[in-house]
This record gives C-alpha cells, sequence and structure tokens, in this order.
C-alpha cells in the first residue's frame, strides 16, 4: 500500500503467482490463494485482498466478498493454532458443550477467542464430517478426534498428536459390501495395495470398452447419485453434448464437499481407498470425454486433502494419469481444488461457482451444468460415493449390479451412521435394505434405551419415527414416506432426546450456512432459529408453532436451492410427528428441556 | 430485422402474444398487470433473489414459479393473482419485512418505497414477529450522494449490479454471508463514480437514500413534469420534480429533485451525477427584474426596455456600423429559441459576429457512457440551423482582441457570462470599453452587473421546448414551474425585439412553428 513495502514476499508472490496459471481460468486459484494467505498470515487484511485483487485482475469487492462469505477466512488474526468443535446434530448429543466448557477452561478464552499469546483460538463449528466420533474436534483443519472432556483437555495439551478413534466399517459380513469389501486390508491406500487388491484393472477394461459401451452399463446399472439428489448417473451423462455437436473442453467435477451434518461416508471413504476415487473418475471422465477433471474437497478434509495429492502423485507417476493413459488413446489430468468452510459449496451449482473463486450462490438452472457448468463449460458433477462405484459395478457389469439394489435403484449404498447406537460408523448395504436392519448391524440404540426417532438420510431429510424404521433404504421408498435418502446420513435419536432441540440444532446450522441469496431463505431460517430458541427457553407462545409452521411451508419450494427447501421442512415434520415436543410451555415438555440438549445432561 | 417468433399465452385470462424469449414479467407488463418485483429490473437483469414475483402457472409440475425466471411458452396459463400466487407473494413480503426496521415515518423513502405499497397491496395486517430486529449499520455515507442504511436493506442486489455491470466501478458488494450479510463499500473504496445517484432510484426500499434530497420534502408533496437533462449533448430524458406544495421546505428551492426517465434510445434508466444535481441554481442568482444598469440602476417595462434596446442597437449601428455588434449565444437555446434568434440577428438585423462555440466555459468530462464534453443541450439545434456551419463562431480571444481594437461597440449576450471566461477584472475592463451591452439570462452571471441592460429569461423548467441531442434527436421537455418575477422565454424576447425593427407587433404562435422546424 502506500508505504511502500510490499505485501507478500518475493517467495509469496511466486507461490501466490502460481495459482493464477495453475488451473484453466485464473479466478478459479483464488480460493486456494486466500487460503495460502490465511494460513501465512492467520488473517486476511486489506492490503492482502488488494495484492491479490491486481494479481488476479479481480475487483477488490469481488475478493472481498469471497474472504467474507467463506468461514476459513477471517479479518481478525486468529490464533497459530485453530481449535473447533463441531456442534453438528451427534456431536452436540454426544456433548459438545461439555467440550467447550472443557476446552474454554483449559485454554482460558471462550468460542469465538484467541488466546493472549496468540497461540490458539477456539470455534464452535458446523459438522466437520465425523459425526462417529461425536463430538469432533479438529486443529487447523485436520480432525484430531473425539473431543470428550478428557481429550478435549489433551488436544490442548499435546498439539499434533491424533486422538481419533478406529472408524467401524460394517456390516461385519463383507458379502454385498461391494465397494467398502477390502477396506481394512493393509495398504489399500497406496498404488501398490490397490492394485494388488485389483485395482485399475477395471480402468484397463474400460478403455478397452470405450465411451458408449461404458455408459450402457452404467444406464443398466440404475446407479444413482449418492450425494444427495439420487438422479441416475447415466441419464445425467447421457444430457452431455457430444463433441461433435459442442467442441471444446468438458469436465467431470468430483463433489467431495461432504458437510450435512450425519454425512461421513466420503471422508471415510477417501482415507481407505482414494485410488478408487481416482479409478472411477478417469472412467467417468473417458465416458464423458473430459479431458481434464477436478477433485473438489470440502476445506476441512485436509488430511484427506494430503491422501488424494499423494495418491494422485503415484497415480501420474505410474501413467494412469495424464498424456495417454495406459498408453491408449486417452488422457486425463486431475487436478484437485479446495473449498473453504461452506456447506452450500456442496451443491453443484453452488460447487461450480466456489471452484470459479466466487462466493457460493447458486445458480438457477436452466442452463444445467452438463451443458453450461464449470466455466460454462459442459461439467459433469459427482460425488465421491458415485464415482467409486463405477469400478465395482463395471466388474460385476450394470444388470449384476441393478440386481443387487431395488427396481429403480441399483447396487448398494454407504451409509453413515451416528447418534445413538453403540457402534457408530460407516455401514454399506444393498439398497433398499430396511433402516431397522442397518440399526442392528450398527449394535442397536445405545445403552439398551428406546427408540425415539431417526433421521435418516443427513440432518437435512424430514424425520421418522420409531414406528417408521421398517422402510426399505432406497431413493423411492424414503420418498414414500416423505423423507429422502439423501447422503445416507442416519442419524438415530434415543427416548430421551426432545425434537425441538433437534429441530434447533439443524435449523441453526442451515441458517449459519444459508448463502443469503434468496430472501425467504435467508430471513426464515434465521427466523426459525430465533422462535425456536424462545419456544426451548420457556418463553413461547402458542402462535410460535403457527408461525414455525406457515414459515415452513412458505420457505419450502420457493427458493432458489435445495438448502432453502430443507429449512422450510425440517422442524415442520418434526412438529408434525412430536407435537408434544413443541409445546410453548416449558414445563410440559419432556426431560430434554432446559438449555442443555438432551444426552448432554451436565 | 430478423422476423422474431411469437409466442401466445394467457395472463389472467387475457391472451397476449411475445416475442420468443421475453419473461412472463413482461409479457404481463405488457398487458398493464403488474407483478410485484424487487430484485428484477429492466437495467439489470433478473437475478430472481427476493422471490416476490411468484405466479402460479396452470398445470406446471411446479405451480408456483417466480415470473421474472421464467420464459414465456406458447400455452402457458398464469395466474398472477390467484389465492395461491398472492399468498406466495404475501409471504416473500413478510420475509422481506421480518428484519425491517418499519422506520417509516423517519424513512425518507417513505411514499415511494415497495416495501409500503407491496405491503398496502397485499395486506399483511399486524405482524407476527416477536423477535428483536437484526442489527446493521445505519447512516452510512458511502460517497457524496449517497446514504447508506443496512436494516432497510432487503438485499435485492439492484445497486451492486449497477456498479459491477453498468458503472462497472465495483464500489459496493454484499459481504459475509446469511443473515448476517450487508451491502457495504469495498474497502477502502467510496461511491464516488460519475452516475453514483442511481442506486438511490434503483434501490426499492429506504437503504440508499440521495443525501442531497434527504429530509428536504415528503415525496408525496412533489409534481413530477417530463423534461430534458439540459446539463450536456445527450440530453437525457428526465423527470423534475418540484415542491410547490410546501414551499418553506427545501431551502425555498422550487426544483426539489431531478431523476432519470426511462428512454431506451438515448439514456436507458440512467443519468449522470452532474446532471442530477444540476438544477440546484434554478432558484439561486436568479434574475427577475427588466432593468437597465446603467447610468444608474432603473427597473423598466418589457416594452420600454426592449424599446430602448433596439433604440440603442439602431443608432449605434447607424453611426457605427453593424459589424461592430456580436451577439454571444450558446447551446443553451431551446430549437425555438434558436429560430427566433436567427431570425432577429442573421435575417433582420444581418449580424456577421456571432460566438456561440462552447470553448472553453461550455466544456467538461467526457465519457463513453453518457456524458458529452458539450456541457449544453442544443448546440445541435443552433448547427441544424447554420450555427457552425454557414455560421462560424468567433472564439472568446477574437472577441477580446475586436473590443480592445475598437472593432467591437456592442455584445448583446444571451445565457452565458464573460467573467467565466475572461476573469473578472479582465471583464470588466473589456466590457466597460463597449457602448452597448445586453444582457439576456436566467442567472444574474458576473458580467451581467456591468451590462446596460439586463432581461431576465425564463429557465428551461420555466418554459416548454425542444433540444436536438448530439446524435440529432429532437426531444421535448415540458413546463414544470411559471417563470420567476418578469421572466420571458428567450424566443419570445427575440421575436418582440424583432418586432421592433420590423414595425409589426412581436409574433405570436411561434413555438409551434419552430417546434414542427425542428
Amino acid at each position: 500500500m502506500s508505504s511502500g513495502s510490499p505485501v507478500f514476499s518475493a517467495e509469496e508472490e511466486k507461490t501466490l503467482k502460481a495459482w493464477t496459471t495453475r488451473f484453466p481460468h485464473p479466478n478459479m486459484g483464488l480460493i486456494e490463494a486466500l487460503r495460502q494467505v490465511q494460513e501465512w498470515r492467520r488473517h486476511i487484511g486489506t492490503a492482502e485482498e488488494s495484492r491479490l485483487a491486481e494479481m488476479f485482475g479481480l475487483p477488490l469487492g469481488r475478493v472481498h466478498e469471497v474472504a467474507t462469505f467463506f468461514p476459513f477466512f477471517t479479518q481478525k488474526p486468529t490464533g497459530r493454532r485453530r481449535i473447533g468443535v463441531c456442534r453438528g446434530l451427534s456431536c452436540e448429543l454426544a456433548g459438545t458443550n461439555k467440550a467447550v466448557r472443557a476446552l474454554g477452561e483449559k485454554l482460558g478464552v471462550g468460542p469465538g477467542e484467541t488466546t493472549p499469546d496468540g497461540e490458539w483460538s477456539f470455534e464452535e463449528m458446523e459438522c466437520l464430517g465425523a459425526c462417529e466420533m461425536a463430538p469432533a474436534a479438529i486443529v487447523n483443519e485436520e480432525l484430531v478426534g473425539a473431543a470428550t472432556e478428557e481429550t478435549a483437555r489433551r488436544i490442548v495439551a499435546e498439539p499434533g498428536k491424533d486422538f481419533r478413534p478406529q472408524t467401524v466399517i460394517g456390516p461385519e459380513s463383507t458379502e454385498h459390501r461391494l465397494l467398502t469389501g477390502r477396506f481394512g486390508e493393509p495398504g489399500l491406500e497406496t498404488l501398490d495395495g490397490y492394485r494388488r487388491a485389483g485395482g485399475y484393472e477395471i480402468l484397463k477394461k474400460a478403455v478397452e470398452m470405450g465411451p458408449a459401451k461404458i455408459m450402457e452399463e452404467v444406464k443398466k446399472s440404475n446407479l444413482r447419485g449418492l450425494g444427495g439428489a439420487g438422479f441416475p448417473t447415466g441419464m445425467k451423462w447421457g444430457t452431455v453434448p457430444p463433441k461433435e455437436k459442442m467442441p471444446g473442453p468438458r469436465y467431470v467435477v468430483v463433489n467431495s464437499d461432504e458437510s450435512e451434518p450425519g454425512c461421513f461416508k466420503d471422508r471415510v471413504l477417501i482415507e481407505n481407498c482414494p485410488h478408487g476415487l481416482i479409478e472411477g473418475l478417469l472412467i467417468a471422465s473417458l465416458a464423458i470425454g473430459a479431458e481434464e477433471s477436478f477433485i473438489f474437497i470440502r476445506g476441512e478434509y485436509k488430511r484427506q486433502h494430503h491422501i488424494l495429492e499423494k495418491a494422485l502423485a503415484e497415480a501420474e507417476k505410474a501413467g494412469l494419469m495424464g498424456k495417454n493413459i495406459l498408453g491408449k488413446d486417452f488422457s486425463c489430468a486431475i487436478k484437485l481444488t479446495r473449498g473453504a468452510g461452506a456447506y452450500i459449496s456442496g451443491l453443484d451449482t453452488a460447487l461450480l461457482e466456489t471452484m470459479e473463486g466466487k462466493k457460493a450462490w447458486p445458480r438457477q438452472p436452466p442452463p444445467f451444468p452438463t451443458t453450461h457448468g464449470l466455466m460454462n463449460r459442459p461439467t459433469v458433477v459427482n460425488n465421491v460415493e458415485t464415482l467409486m462405484m463405477l469400478p465395482p459395478l463395471l466388474r460385476i457389469g450394470g444388470e449384476a449390479f441393478a440386481k443387487m439394489g431395488t427396481a429403480k435403484c441399483g447396487g448398494t449404498a454407504v451409509f453413515s451412521i451416528s447418534g445413538h447406537v453403540e457402534r457408530p460408523g460407516v455401514y454399506e448395504f444393498p439398497m433398499g435394505t430396511p433402516l431397522r436392519r442397518m440399526i442392528e448391524a450398527a449394535g442397536g440404540i445405545k445403552g439398551g434405551r428406546k427408540l425415539k426417532a431417526v433421521i435418516p438420510g443427513g440432518a437435512s431429510t424430514p424425520v421418522l419415527t420409531a414406528a417408521e424404521i421398517d422402510v426399505a433404504m432406497d431413493f423411492d421408498s424414503l420418498r414414500g414416506v416423505g423423507s429422502f435418502l439423501g447422503a445416507g446420513g442416519i442419524m438415530v435419536l434415543d427416548e430421551t432426546v426432545n425434537m425441538a432441540f433437534v429441530a434447533r440444532n439443524i435449523e441453526r446450522f442451515l441458517a449459519h450456512e444459508s448463502c443469503g441469496q434468496c430472501t425467504p431463505c435467508r430471513e426464515g431460517s434465521e427466523w426459525t432459529v430465533r422462535i425456536l430458541d424462545r419456544l426451548i427457553e420457556g418463553e413461547g407462545c402458542p402462535e410460535d408453532v403457527v408461525n414455525l409452521d406457515r414459515t415452513g411451508e412458505n420457505i419450502a419450494g420457493k427458493v432458489i436451492c435445495a438448502l432453502g427447501d430443507t429449512v422450510g421442512s425440517v422442524t415442520r415434520a418434526m412438529m408434525k410427528k412430536f407435537p408434544e415436543d413443541f409445546k410453548s410451555e416449558a414445563g410440559e415438555r419432556s426431560s430434554g428441556a432446559g438449555k442443555q440438549p438432551a444426552g448432554t445432561a451436565a | 430485422m430478423s422476423e422474431k417468433k411469437m409466442v401466445s399465452l394467457t395472463i389472467d385470462g387475457k391472451p397476449v402474444s411475445v416475442p420468443e424469449g421475453t419473461l412472463v414479467i413482461e409479457a404481463a407488463r405488457a398487458l398493464g398487470i403488474k407483478i410485484p418485483h424487487y430484485c428484477y429490473h429492466r437495467g439489470l437483469g433478473n437475478p430472481g433473489n427476493c422471490r416476490i414475483c411468484a405466479c402460479e402457472f396452470e398445470g406446471a409440475p411446479k405451480p408456483i414459479q417466480m415470473s421474472c425466471r421464467t420464459i414465456a411458452a406458447e400455452g402457458m396459463k398464469v395466474r398472477t393473482s390467484s389465492p395461491n400466487a398472492r399468498r406466495y407473494q404475501a409471504s416473500s413480503l413478510e420475509f422481506h419485512l421480518e428484519n425491517h426496521p418499519l422506520d417509516c415515518p423517519v424513512c425518507d423513502q417513505s411514499g415511494e418505497c415497495k416495501l409500503q405499497d407491496y405491503y398496502m397491496q397485499y395486506g399483511l395486517y399486524g405482524s407476527e414477529v416477536r423477535e428483536d430486529k437484526l442489527h446493521k449499520g445505519k447512516r452510512i455515507p458511502i460517497g457524496p450522494h449517497v446514504m447508506l442504511d443496512q436494516e432497510r436493506c432487503i438485499l435485492c442486489t439492484r445497486c451492486t449490479r449497477f456498479t459491477d455491470n453498468v458503472t462497472k466501478t465495483h464500489e459496493l458488494g454484499i459481504f459475509g454471508r446469511g443473515h448476517q450479510e450487508r451491502v457495504e463499500l469495498a474497502p477502502g473504496r467510496s461511491l464516488d463514480n460519475a452516475y453514483s445517484g442511481n442506486v438511490v432510484d434503483i434501490c426499492p426500499v429506504g437503504a440508499l437514500t440521495d443525501r442531497d434530497f434527504r429530509f428536504r420534502v415528503r415525496v408525496w408533496y412533489l409534481d413530477e413534469t417530463e423534461s430534458i437533462c439540459p446539463g450536456c449533448a445527450r440530453g437525457c430524458s428526465i423527470d423534475v420534480h418540484t415542491n410547490t406544495k410546501r414551499p418553506w421546505h427545501n431551502e425555498g428551492r422550487r426544483v426539489a429533485r431531478l431523476k432519470p426517465r426511462e428512454n431506451p434510445e438515448v439514456n436507458g434508466f440512467w443519468i449522470c451525477d452532474e446532471g442530477r444535481y444540476g438544477y440546484k441554481n434554478l432558484d439561486e442568482r436568479r434574475l427577475g427584474r427588466v432593468m437597465r444598469l446603467k447610468p444608474r440602476p432603473e427597473d423598466l417595462s418589457w416594452s420600454s426596455a426592449l424599446d430602448e434596446v433596439a433604440r440603442g442597437i439602431k443608432e449605434a449601428s447607424a453611426a457605427k456600423g453593424t459589424e461592430g455588434l456580436v451577439v454571444v449565444a450558446s447551446g443553451m437555446l431551446s430549437n425555438e429559441d434558436w429560430s427566433s434568434f436567427k431570425e432577429l440577428f442573421v435575417k433582420t438585423l444581418k449580424i456577421g459576429r456571432f460566438l456561440f462555440g462552447p470553448e472553453p466555459d461550455q466544456i467538461g468530462a467526457e465519457d463513453d457512457f453518457l456524458r458529452r464534453k458539450e456541457k449544453v443541450p442544443n448546440l445541435r439545434g443552433g448547427l441544424d440551423l447554420g450555427f457552425g456551419k454557414e455560421i462560424k463562431s468567433l472564439s472568446w480571444d477574437d472577441l477580446a482582441k475586436s473590443i480592445e481594437s475598437g472593432k467591437t461597440w456592442g455584445l448583446y449576450v444571451v445565457e452565458r457570462d464573460p467573467a467565466k471566461v475572461w476573469g473578472s477584472e479582465r471583464a470588466k475592463a473589456l466590457l466597460d470599453k463597449l457602448d452597448f451591452m445586453a444582457f439576456q439570462s436566467p442567472f444574474k452571471g458576473e458580467a451581467g452587473e456591468w451590462a446596460r441592460y439586463r432581461l431576465p429569461a425564463t429557465a428551461y423548467v420555466e418554459e416548454e421546448g425542444h433540444f436536438t441531442n448530439f446524435e440529432g434527436k429532437v426531444q421535448k421537455y415540458g413546463k414544470a414551474l411559471e417563470p420567476l418575477g418578469s421572466a420571458r422565454p428567450d424566443w419570445q424576447i427575440f421575436d418582440d425585439l424583432r418586432a421592433r425593427f420590423l414595425s409589426e407587433e412581436g409574433s405570436s404562435g411561434r413555438r409551434e412553428k419552430a417546434g414542427a422546424l425542428a
């Protein structure tokens, strides 16, 4: 600035400038560059924003918009270590408040503050994608484990140490575990280990088959998008215009922005088998003719980002990536790019905006990404698990894959099970497996208590009562009971839970993650939380329930994206099924009443 | 022009045909059906974020759709005010009002606020909001002309789209996210571009108000007259907002503000700040009295003043020759004025020396959007009558030299101030050498003090007329106010004076003739 001293050193300038040329468009490197600056300076000041704006040829306001949108960036310096405790539903049920208290005592500062020596800053965070280790804690974007009162203190006392428990992968019988069957085998995360397990053989086969036959098998398989929407994968690919009609680049983008409370399977899949994702991505790229593809991973998955970086380097070295893969007429480069802490980035069009270095405001199709996606080019956005299903799918063939599932929903799916079960973890079942069996496989209800409710597909999916758990877990059956399979994030709630707390937890998450683009979601989500706050604090009035219901109905379906729809439907479903939990007078509510969520009685 | 395919649909039971690609909200407008909207603006696009233009589409899988995001299709059946549509319009309004401070009594937007208007139309009586309103920044001066109130803002993004896409100056952004989001200046910036005032016009609520206008006068006391901005050769369409019902407001100024008027051929939806705030002198330093100033000031009637002026010119011309009289004018004249001007000075008096070129006192900043460097509205009107073609303009230097040398004995100055070019001292010295000087203008002007005759002319808001813009487009401006004092339109003064040379009465019906000519 005016002082004349440069904002960045020559070395730093070089690092930052490299981001302007790494991707098809300079702007695509902006968020990575901002991340770098945040890491160096522990905040992003105006001087830094101005320099980046110059470097990327963007107006300062554009850079400032991005820097103030994503929670990863701060305008004031954070501590050298940023510790975050997850307040997602499973974590809050398991005791976020206790962990926060313990950390507060240990650090001498509260959430949102930094220790005077500048060493630690401390935040409550939205879902970290580690519900099985609830309450999850993170230090500088790396999951460090469960923040029980004891470990919370140790995380601070022994920085750098990993306290993560082993994640359960089930069920025990691997008979129907198409994707996760070999998980746990030593070295599977390395190229050698993956190859020993038959890895990249299917890619060879796919190259022989060619795009048309791959597409045919995928269509036959009834593979549905496993990121939540359940759109038939083959059909999505089929809407990409052929190169003859629309020449020029096209992309496959892997959506690894898993951020919905209750969902953590993508994290576990990447940790266990990064090459499985790369192989799947290469097959998809081959199918639609993409010569450049991207993996977009959520900012909080730093460890998983490293795992993928390493795996990509191995694959490249082995000639599995880049020019003339396997010596054949097939070339595809894969690049990694990261988000910066916004749930909405997980919505396909918001993800593309994020990748383009903008704030994650969803687009309003049409046009759809398959014709006008990343940098306005045809783009297929597929979830991690969807792509990882491709090698096993081609191995057993589309028909066999389809047969494993239901009539319209082929194959298996990997479910994240958390909450009040004995063995939370990641479980793979054929599509259509009854929910009851899944809960049983996860050890049943914790402590032998009674089941009250299940959120079947992640925090945004409408709740089921204990009486509804015989439902078959697939996209269509869940729609039949007024809910969604979502991304298969099953959250089990026992009899001690008050649904008003659950509703508030989820609505607070959604209000925090609302991008602010459209009015009903931006205003309605925050209003819903405030009504629920009042209700829970015993200051409710009879109109509150009416207003919650009315507000919900007025939001759902009238907003730009699916997050807003969720704001409108989550609480309504809970009020409908558990009206007694939403009575206005505090005294009338069940044992969960009071400021502490159920299950965290101090 | 290529033939555009038409599609037919019905809106509220009325059939309409529109070109393919037309938005439903526009198709409705073609039928005179107004659908409520905030974020949509014809000059700024349709982000579809305010969600209030919801309509019901019969037979659609999702019947409630935003009419600003939906393209009209063949056979479509749209209902803009079915119970369902109205319910969602009302509910969207409720969300907009949830955190709105409802400070209408002290808000300057009152009376022209879309939150108020729609509230009245959609009948949301009684708030269900029991929560405290969210607090954000208030009374933030974001530039020389604009005040921001973040609490009143409904985040429709019109202003940021204006600075991003129209001026491309990027001063404003929407920072933060979710309900923490706010419109704000980018760090270190100020909303000081040449078009900043437009954000006030496009803001549908009281978030952006005009620092110049706010708290001057309530908008429901204002009258509007269609006019043309006289600030430069572009000739942007404007509305003149006048305050005559509450004359003690607005510091006694009769013109309260100027607003752009939509004109796709000239200015779209916009005007520049120079033009917008150029009205303030309209009630200041005005001439209202017809006077002879030398040897000592004395009020005259129009008729005796014009008799004296005519006699002065005749006598001096007879003694020293007509070529010693120079007429100074400018592109401030309307087409009607130019026409009478030519009749008087060229055809009747056979004057050969004129100064009307804009340099240097009527030249200013230019850009590739609206602003033209000629800061007068109607040089082109003069050009079309030969001023600038066969009739050449002197320069101010030529004029000074010819006064110094004694070649020029008289000046007739119309709507221009030589002191602005020559500086006071030199101007006075030069003008004192003259035997004759008439100064005709709406404004006093420094040099007016040294003239022999001072003739008050009407300002453009006090007359009806036409300007021809630099592209040759003839545009009418209306009369918004009665003239101050004895002021008369320039053309009328010219005609009346001419009559004294022709020994016949000043013509009437001149305006119609000139307008047609233009």
